[in-house]
């Protein structure tokens, strides 16, 4: 193969085969998509159902065949150009298809217990595909440093959630294969429903175990929150003096009941670090002291019912936001990201000179960059022409609804002027690449442009057609989701081509010898103020969302939003894809899966927690206490108090997992989140955090809540005893932290 | 305290220290100081107090009775804070680093870069493993990866940077606990080596060891205490390693030390 790339003829044969291969996989591939996409092949039980309704697997293997499919063509034409890089992209392609391969043809053996017929042409395609993949990898790998499979191992062996990935994968294949309606949607929807809550508080266990303690009151922590909530939200309390609190409004009631949370964390860390006890000895204190609580308040056996305080002609609690608060959120926004821009006037405009200098001077590629200069500045333009039209349009509404003026046509040419000097700010960013590259394909390449150029084409053909878009003045309220579509896209384009500078910048300094570490992303975007532009990114597709908010696309503008709060804390989610496509997906959400908001907001958490732990100062102090308790304290790093920090954290997450569960379900008896703690320290477990501490993620955490929730539906489904759960549970968990520990110890 | 060859104020000095654990008497009035850029030997049998003595310097524990002079001016060490406040870096035999991190964020651990994202301040990884690389390689100890876990690494490397860390962050005292005992000769030698350089950078050293032998070349003084009290202070040229060894077993000072000692009294 080496010989290959190195343009010797001697060797080309092996070449010419394995791109013949790649190009025939890709087309087979693809042809895999085309047949999904018109009915040749069906994936589960499909009598009587209308071929535009593909199901989610078949979505999921369209789409997955598509990509490979690109990517089998990709490698075939890198082959062709006897490019370097498309020898590890052989390399990954036959292990994937090899994988792919495998996974059919078992699918398809195992897939007869339950049709009765066995599927010969499955079961011999994908043994085909194995067995070819399998030849191929063995040669492709030849000779190169790394392969594919052990640079997979290497990355396995040093992550601290391995056993869970491990699991993970195991168990979700043999539940798919062993019962067709594991991936229904309904079932999908109720292992993450019913499982995110207890994701959220195991992300604080998880939190406190790096930290070296855990904490087993947090079910009680838990049960008393959701309790406090209801109650607050309810009848109110009378306590002592200022400790009696009237029937709060339901934020009001639920920040109350988040700080009942926290003391009852407060408790436990103070309780563990002024008595030294284990947390083990403290937690269980507290888990039966906390479960007083709940119980002594709400005795007799009694629920605390949302619908008993406030019977159903009332709604459920609602929050009301002022639109012009959020417009004017969205204005605050708009005006920060054309001042940031603004101060790079004076760069830009030299650039703009030079790349004309450089046309005029009949460089090479010079009319390729005018070519790049244009479509940047017009998409550019495009953005600051929506920004504009988008103030205009808030103008409009606010002065119709309550100053009575109407919008003229004057009006509409300051628009395009006032996204015309926005174009001319903001177009330098674009510009950049363009003017610095001295031969054609150094900055964007003609094929790549033509394809964005098509893509933005269709795309917005696409959405107008299906939308039956216009822009028009007289109706802006037609216009505005286009608008803020346009807007969105417009941001996702710069961000790409912010990245894409980077990349060329890194080139550039490659070409001329310098080490590549010598400009570190985060500099490079600082030096340029690109980082700002990044920022602008994320805030425009806010501010778009803001604006659209504000304008309430579907509604009303004069009365407040009303938000259900229920519905943002747990509410669950009704996704028509057919509605909001207007009929040209079908991909929906049926009213019996029940996914909910929960999960969102686990997501979001995770995500956050795992930048605090492994990208902060605290998150770093967390590891070294947990690590090596003494180091941390030799370093200056007050041990005590990140302890007491880590369980009101904690506690302060199972206060939001409570006031979920109240959200989903608007009753409390005394016994709630009663054994949770077990739960949530076994998904800790199995995610590889080591109980010691010092060691382990959130993602980790993630996988284990996924395997937990993944084996109490798919036991199940499976039609075994659900009394056997627990036994399974603890059985898996303990094969986890072996795994765990057999793949760390391979890695030293 | 009669035996001082410098007219400075010492850096450390430590006066009718007492430590008591209960009934325990660790300590019982020992007086220890340590001049600008010396390298003092702490010598003493297993319980003789080596240890009890230098965690009341570090903040781990606070004297019964006794007081503390940093620099000449009377402290109160509560708390490690303090200490490493005061510029007091110790490296521990096994306390020194978290072995679950990566040498960079062991090196910075307490006081890391962070750069700003938006609101929130971020740790800079690129900087914290590249500047600690820079950091360590001043010393002279080379490293593959600073993004490495530290527990894959020997006991020599791991107490080379702990020391590197101390030297790195500017500290003025940097205090040894038996740092070689569970190390290998060609370790060893590495590690007399850097506080070697420590010492030329301007730092002072304290080496707690009961092998004599380790650090006779390196050590300036040595201060030998035996069952809580002190033995005695010697330049490294009044003594030889055998009458060390000696007096650290015993807690005698041999016969033609104490003659040396009451001359210089009457002088």
């Amino acid at each position: 193969m080496q010989a290959y790339f190195e343009n010797r003829d001697s060797n080309a044969q092996s070449g010419q085969l394995y791109t013949l291969m790649m190009g025939v996989l890709g087309l087979a591939y693809l042809a895999v998509t085309i047949m999904i996409f018109t009915g040749w092949i069906a994936l589960g039980d499909r009598a009587n159902i209308s071929r535009r309704d593909i199901n989610f697997n078949e979505w999921a293997v369209a789409i997955g065949a598509g990509l490979l499919g690109i990517g089998a063509l990709r490698t075939a034409w890198g082959l062709a150009q006897r490019e370097k890089a498309s020898w590890a992209w052989l390399q990954w392609m036959a292990f994937v298809s090899l994988l792919v391969g495998f996974a059919v043809a078992m699918s398809a053996i195992l897939g007869t217990t339950q049709s009765d017929t066995l599927n010969l042409e499955r079961v011999i395609i994908g043994f085909a595909g194995f067995g070819i993949s399998a030849i191929v990898y063995r040669f492709a790998v030849q000779g190169s440093s790394y392969t594919p499979d052990q640079r997979l191992r290497i990355q396995l062996a040093e992550s601290p959630s391995a056993g869970a990935i491990i699991g993970l994968v195991v168990i979700l294949m043999g539940f798919s294969m062993a019962s067709d309606l594991f991936l229904e949607t309904t079932s999908i929807a109720s292992i993450l429903s019913n499982n995110a809550t207890k994701g959220i508080i195991a992300i604080g266990i998880t939190t406190l175990m790096i930290s070296g303690e855990f904490d087993l009151s947090v079910g009680s922590v838990l049960g008393v929150t959701s309790m406090a909530y209801m109650i607050f939200m309810g009848e109110g309390f009378q306590g002592i003096g200022p400790l009696s609190f009237e029937q709060q409004p339901t934020v009001i009631a639920a920040i109350l009941a988040l700080i009942c949370a926290c003391i009852m964390g407060l408790i436990n860390g103070i309780l563990l670090v002024s008595t030294k006890i284990p947390s083990f000895i403290v937690t269980l204190g507290t888990l039966f002291a906390y479960r007083a609580i709940a119980l002594v308040f709400i005795g007799g056996g009694r629920i605390l019912r949302y619908r008993d305080y406030f019977p159903p002609p009332a709604e459920f609690p609602q929050v009301q936001i002022s639109r012009w608060a959020i417009a004017a959120l969205a204005i605050t926004g708009a005006v920060f990201i054309l001042v940031t821009a603004a101060q790079a006037i004076p760069q830009y405009w030299r650039r703009i000179k030079k790349s004309w200098a450089s046309i005029k001077d009949r460089e090479i590629g010079s009319v390729l960059a005018l070519g790049v200069t244009i479509w940047s500045i017009m998409s550019v333009a495009a953005l600051a022409i929506v920004f504009a039209w988008l103030s205009l349009v808030a103008y409009y509404h606010l002065d119709r609804v309550h100053l009575g003026a109407t919008l003229g046509k004057g009006d509409f040419w300051l628009a395009v002027v006032l996204g015309l000097a926005g174009a001319a700010v903001i177009a330098g960013i674009n510009l950049f690449p363009t003017w610095r590259k001295t031969k054609p394909g150094e900055a964007y390449s003609i094929p790549t442009g033509v394809t964005i150029a098509i893509l933005w084409i269709v795309v917005f053909s696409l959405i107008i057609k299906v939308y039956n878009l216009k822009l028009s003045l007289s109706s802006p309220d037609e216009s505005l989701p286009i608008l803020v579509i346009i807007t969105s896209l417009a941001f996702v384009h710069l961000a790409l081509a912010t990245f894409r500078q980077y990349r060329l910048a890194r080139q550039q300094v490659v070409a001329a010898g310098e080490k590549v570490d010598s400009i570190p992303m985060s500099a490079y975007l600082r030096e340029r103020g690109l980082l700002n532009i990044g920022i602008s990114v994320i805030l425009g597709l806010l501010i778009a969302f803001l604006f659209a908010t504000a304008y309430d696309l579907f509604g009303n503008v004069d009365s407040p939003l009303r938000i259900g709060f229920f519905d943002v804390a747990n509410g669950q989610w009704r996704f028509t894809g057919e509605q909001v496509t207007r009929g040209l997906i079908h991909l929906n959400i049926p009213d019996q899966a029940n996914l909910r908001n929960a999960i969102a907001w686990w997501v979001i958490l995770a995500a956050v927690f795992q930048v605090i732990l492994f990208r902060t100062r605290y998150g770093n102090s967390v590891f070294a206490v947990g690590g090596n308790r003494g180091a941390a304290r030799a370093q200056g790093i007050n041990v005590n108090r990140v302890k007491v920090q880590n369980f009101v954290l904690c506690s302060f997450l199972t206060g939001l997992a409570g006031i979920m569960e109240v959200a989903r379900n608007p009753g409390v008896d005394p016994l709630k989140g009663d054994a949770w703690e077990l739960d949530v320290i076994a998904m800790t477990v199995i995610g590889g955090t080591l109980l010691t501490g010092g060691y382990g993620s959130i993602i980790g955490t993630m996988l284990g809540v996924l395997i937990f929730g993944m084996l109490s539906t798919g036991l199940v489904l499976v039609g075994m005893d659900s009394r056997m759960f627990q036994g399974v549970i603890g059985v898996i968990m303990i094969i986890a932290v072996v795994l765990n520990n057999t793949v760390k110890r391979s890695r030293n | 305290m009669g035996n001082r060859r410098s007219n400075d104020t010492p850096l450390v000095d430590m006066r009718g220290i007492f430590k008591f654990f209960g009934r325990v008497q660790a300590i019982r009035g020992i007086d220890f100081h340590v001049d600008r850029q010396e390298i003092v030997g702490l010598l003493g049998d297993n319980g003789a107090g080596k240890s009890t003595l230098i965690k009341t310097l570090t903040g781990f524990h606070t004297p019964t009775r006794g007081q503390i002079y940093f620099e000449g001016r009377p402290v109160n060490i509560d708390s490690p804070f303090v200490a490493r406040e005061l510029g007091i870096e110790t490296v521990y035999q096994d306390l020194a680093l978290v072995p679950l991190m990566s040498i960079a964020r062991n090196f910075w651990l307490g006081q890391e870069p962070t750069k700003r994202f938006g609101p929130f301040r971020l740790l800079d990884d690129e900087k914290m493993g590249e500047e600690a690389r820079k950091a360590l390689a001043d010393v002279g100890i080379t490293i593959r990866n600073p993004h490495e876990e530290v527990g894959t690494m020997s006991g020599g490397e791991r107490q080379s940077i702990a020391i590197g860390r101390a030297v790195y962050f500017g500290k003025k005292l940097l205090i040894l606990d038996e740092p070689t005992s569970a190390l290998s000769v060609g370790e060893t030698r590495k590690v007399l080596e850097y506080t070697r350089t420590a010492k030329a950078r301007g730092m002072s050293v304290i080496f707690i060891t009961h092998n004599i032998g380790q650090i006779h070349q390196i050590a300036d003084r040595f201060t030998v205490i035996s069952h809580g009290t002190k033995v005695g202070d010697f330049y490294k040229d009044e003594v030889d390693e055998e009458e060390v060894a000696s007096m650290v077993m015993t807690g005698e000072v041999p016969e033609r030390l104490r003659i040396i000692r009451e001359e210089e009294m009457m002088v």
